[in-house]
């Protein structure tokens, strides 16, 4: 792949490229990627991203589309490993990463208790993006992402209180 | 303590936390530079013949 964009763009890039390439891995991880599924994610979104440069205006949001969409190919072509075995695995995977940390830890461990469509949209409320930043990010509709966010928060709640005592609270469907 | 203050504040700790241990783990020079090389595009280039457009 070669592109071939203005210097102006360069700089401009490298700048966003070093202010945003821990975020977006850190979101990554978060949907559920391993740390090598994240970097190479990360790494192909950049680049698309950066041959795009000058037509995209959310340049944050935009990363984010092609990374998840990136992420969601690459577990297709293996049969779509969202499976909690699957992302137990890549909690494992980025405990030296993240020095074993038990928030970090536990954090991962809550959503990946979600189905990938609440662990998606929470991911991304997490990192600070508006309701209708999610949408576009995610393709979904505003309400879809308000539904999946509320779901996502109380299944959260249920297991944070199940595991402090030994009670899971109903949340309904 | 509120559920909900309790969920946020841990995500805010897990998010603080990962961060700055991405900022110790990830070499974010060299990922530039191998995604710049990929694109082929060297970083601190400005000339337009160096990025094969003269």
């Amino acid at each position: 792949m070669e592109i071939k964009p203005p210097p102006e763009t360069v700089e401009q890039f490298n700048g966003f490229y070093r202010s945003d390439l821990k975020s977006l891995i850190w979101l990554l991880a978060k949907a559920g990627a391993t740390r090598t599924e994240a970097e190479d994610v990360a790494q192909e979104a950049m680049l698309v991203l950066l041959g795009a440069w000058s037509s995209v205006h959310n340049r944050r949001a935009f990363v984010r589309t092609v990374a998840l969409r990136g992420l969601y190919r690459t577990w297709d072509s293996r049969k779509r490993s969202t499976d909690a075995e699957q992302r137990i695995a890549s909690r494992k995977d980025w405990l030296e990463t993240f020095d074993a940390n038990e928030d970090v830890d536990r954090t991962l461990e809550l959503l990946e208790s979600l189905p990938t469509a609440q662990r998606e949209v929470f991911a991304l409320r997490i990192d600070g993006f508006s309701e209708k930043e999610i949408a576009e990010i995610t393709g979904k509709k505003e309400t879809t992402v308000r539904s999946n966010l509320r779901h996502a928060r109380d299944k959260m709640k249920s297991v944070l209180r199940r595991s402090t005592t030994g009670k899971e609270e109903d949340h309904g469907p | 303590m509120d559920r909900d203050i309790e969920l946020d504040r841990l995500l805010d700790r897990a998010s603080k936390a990962a961060l700055e241990s991405l900022d110790a783990k990830v070499d974010v020079h060299q990922q530039l530079r191998r995604l710049l090389e990929r694109a082929r595009v060297e970083p601190g280039q400005t000339g337009s013949d160096r990025l094969g457009l003269g």
